[in-house]
């Protein structure tokens, strides 16, 4: 039973691990500035469910609702704070019937700086190229137990690890569109004899005004279609220093979505669905994300 | 603070009592600056939240589709370009060309400067330039009568020194 239950979830890996923020894709973080001196605020809301067919019949829903802060240090340097809210409830087979095991508090909180490296700016046109690092802290609750015990660590609010991570966004934007490109890894470090499998990301996004047609004169609320894509690969977690053969692996992930912005406010709503699985052994499958999610300017 | 530099300081403070700097005669009372990189409608709040900061404006419009500014002064005050600038650049942005409206008085420069607008109640001063013949002959006319004219054009940096100001219009004022 503990092998059916432990398998890694790479997810849960998804929820809340973005650093979203600012007028730019929805699933993870983007070039633009924030002014000196100026806040922003984004909650969203992220519901996931995966499954598989194998003898556990494992189904897990998880609700994250990452709640963001933003501060424009100078008009180079950002910093971010992420905290999500977690619940998270498997329901397995096992040879004492189906179980439910489930969990719901704070998560871990993610601290991250960005700085703009390189920027070309033209009327109604900008390219921006920014590398950023953080630490996830492990602020959420590690060692959750129910009546069977203490919950797999998968399923922990927290990891209990200090997890540093780096990477960098370019963006391209334009009045009509915006590209945007990130490159991320992070180091995931060992906890209560666990440590999850280091994680690579590539994500994309590709944002369209459709309305409006024309632009009039002031400052017109835009309606973007977006596309993202998010490619994860990650390692095997470890128990007790041994490779989990049961995680890790790459997923493609393809985010249609829709955008309604204007001055002070952006909401956001995209599914992200997975196009391509290639998983090891029996982690379990994500079916797909749906995320609603709301920015304000402050 | 010792005596002495008390003695010092004491003579300054009674001359700014008595000329006080002369409130309303610095007149910059419009500006539109080019906003560069401004591309989305969420990002053109931090741009106009600096730019309401500005000593002086009233009025903030921002125009996406143009990628401008425009700031206009409160009644008897003056816009700062260096203000303005700095706003644009504190909010992620870059400044670009600059169209200003302003209250001043023409004079002639020295040999091969043309024609010299000085901005009343500053130290700034802006070669015109570009300008039709017709508009010429008016501005030298203005410039020997020593009458308040106010201009509105696009200034532009020179390298060689005065920063030049291409008027598009001008009126000539009684006060």
């Amino acid at each position: 039973m503990k092998s059916l239950i432990r398998s890694g979830f790479l997810a849960l890996l998804l929820l809340a691990a973005a650093v979203p923020a600012l007028a730019a894709p929805i699933t993870f973080n983007t070039a633009l500035p924030v002014a000196r001196g100026q806040g922003i605020f984004r909650a969203q809301l992220q519901y996931l469910t995966s499954s598989d067919n194998g003898p556990g019949n494992r189904e897990l829903e998880a609700w994250a609702t990452p709640v963001v802060g933003v501060y424009g240090l100078t008009e180079k340097w950002a910093l971010f704070g992420i905290v999500p809210y977690l619940d998270k409830e498997l329901e397995v087979n096992t040879p004492m019937g189906r179980l439910t095991r489930d969990v719901s508090g704070l998560g871990d909180a993610t601290f991250l700086a960005r700085y703009t490296a390189f920027q070309r700016d033209r009327p109604g046109r900008t390219f921006r190229l920014a590398p950023f690092a953080g630490l996830k802290t492990p602020t959420g609750e590690d060692d959750e137990r129910d009546g069977l015990g203490r919950l797999p660590q998968p399923l922990q609010l927290g990891t209990g690890s200090w997890d540093p991570f780096f990477g960098a966004v370019a963006t391209l934007q334009s009045l009509q569109r915006q590209f945007d490109a990130a490159l991320s890894y992070r180091f995931n470090t060992e906890a209560n004899h666990f440590k999850l499998g280091d994680v690579a990301r590539l994500d994309f996004s590709w944002q369209e005004r459709l309305w409006p047609r024309k632009l009039g004169p002031g400052v017109p609320a835009f309606v973007y279609g977006v596309l993202e894509g998010n490619l994860i690969w990650q390692d095997r977690n470890e128990i007790d220093g041994r490779d989990d053969p049961d995680s890790g692996g790459a997923t493609l992930f393809v985010a249609p979505g829709l955008q309604y912005v204007t001055k002070r406010t952006v909401l956001e709503a995209a599914v992200q669905l997975p196009v391509l699985q290639d998983l090891n052994d029996d982690a379990l499958e994500t079916d797909y994300v749906a995320i609603l999610s709301f920015r304000v300017n402050l | 603070m010792t005596f002495r530099s008390a003695l010092l300081i004491f003579p300054v403070l009674l001359a700014l009592l008595a000329f006080p700097p002369a409130p309303g005669l610095a007149e910059v009372t419009q500006i539109e600056v080019t906003v560069k990189g401004m591309s989305c409608p969420f990002c053109a709040f931090g741009v106009e939240k600096k730019l309401k900061k500005v000593e002086g404006v009233r009025e903030v419009a921002v125009d996406m589709g143009q990628s401008t500014a425009t700031l206009v002064a409160g009644e008897g005050k003056s816009l700062d370009l260096k203000q303005i600038n700095a706003a644009v650049k504190a909010s992620g942005f870059t400044p670009g060309a600059l169209k200003i409206t302003a209250v001043g008085t023409m004079s002639s420069g020295k040999e091969g400067e043309g024609l010299l607008f000085r901005i009343r109640g500053t130290d700034q001063v802006f070669r015109l330039v570009n300008m039709p013949d017709s508009l010429r002959d008016r501005l030298q006319t203005l410039a020997r009568s020593g009458a308040a004219v106010e201009i509105s054009g696009e200034a532009h940096k020179h390298v060689d020194g005065l920063p030049g100001l291409e008027p598009e219009t001008i009126e000539e004022l009684d006060r």
